[in-house]
């Protein structure tokens, strides 16, 4: 699915500066975004796990049985952005099955990650 | 788990015993599994990661095309599994939004576990 041209018209965009802090693990959350531009990197307990690029998504894990931030965000580059609050997540997981199968991947795809961490 | 109902009238269904190792850490993962009776355990490396109980996923690697299995899952009790492929699982995603939330709640559990034990893994290291 491709999230930056479903995402493009936004009216929720939002810049961070490089540097800047996205999300903090263990804290509240109530949105999740869609990097539309720029990089961010991923990180638990000051151990960097993954970058994002655009077109992937982060901060998904506070809208799934939680609002609690799983990991922290932080700009690697200047980046832009898309909000997705929960309200809408909802709607796009009921309305959007695409949505639904891509987010379920991403899921997949850290958990393997994690995995992989642990393997090495 | 109101999805148990349908997927105790499952037609692709394995049964096992207690102590059967069910898939093992690096074997391909051709397809998940949704419990419909019984205990399982996941471990990783030999060490217990947790149980799945009635209505738990186990497999879920199966998701992600030409995956592997990364952890062993052993039947803790006599257990019941719906075998479940990929398209198969992506089918009833589309059809029904509730199981989507229900499989996805599902992984980012199983994700917040694995990132715990990678946070207690590395304060222990350092």
């Amino acid at each position: 699915m491709d999230l930056l041209e479903v995402f493009k018209d936004s009216e929720d965009l939002v810049d961070f500066p490089a540097g800047s802090v996205i999300a903090v693990e263990g804290a509240e959350g109530n949105h999740m975004y869609v990097v539309m531009s720029g990089e961010v990197n991923i990180s638990i307990n000051d151990q960097l796990l993954a970058t994002a690029h655009s077109g992937e998504i982060v901060g998904e894990m506070a809208l799934i049985n939680s609002n609690i931030r799983s990991a922290t965000v932080t700009a690697k580059t200047d980046s832009r952005l898309a909000l997705i609050d929960r309200a809408s997540f909802d709607s796009l997981l009921r309305y959007v099955p695409d949505f639904s199968l891509h987010v379920m991947k991403v899921l997949a795809d850290r958990l393997k990650h994690a995995y992989d961490v642990i393997g090495h | 788990m109101k999805y148990l109902k349908m997927f105790r009238k499952w037609k692709d269904v394995e049964e096992h015993s207690a102590q059967t190792v069910l898939f093992t850490e690096g074997t391909p993962a051709d397809a998940l599994y949704v419990i419909t009776s019984g205990e399982v355990e996941l471990s990783l490396r030999g060490e217990p990661l947790g149980t799945e109980v009635a209505g738990g996923i186990i497999g879920e690697m199966a998701i992600l095309p030409s995956a592997k299995r990364n952890t062993t899952a052993t039947a803790l009790t006599d257990v019941k599994l719906a075998r479940l492929t990929r398209y198969q699982l992506e089918m009833l995603m589309t059809k029904n939004p509730d199981f989507s939330l229900h499989v996805m709640a599902i992984l980012a559990d199983r994700l917040r576990t694995v990132n715990h034990y990678i946070t207690v893994q590395f304060d222990s290291a350092q």
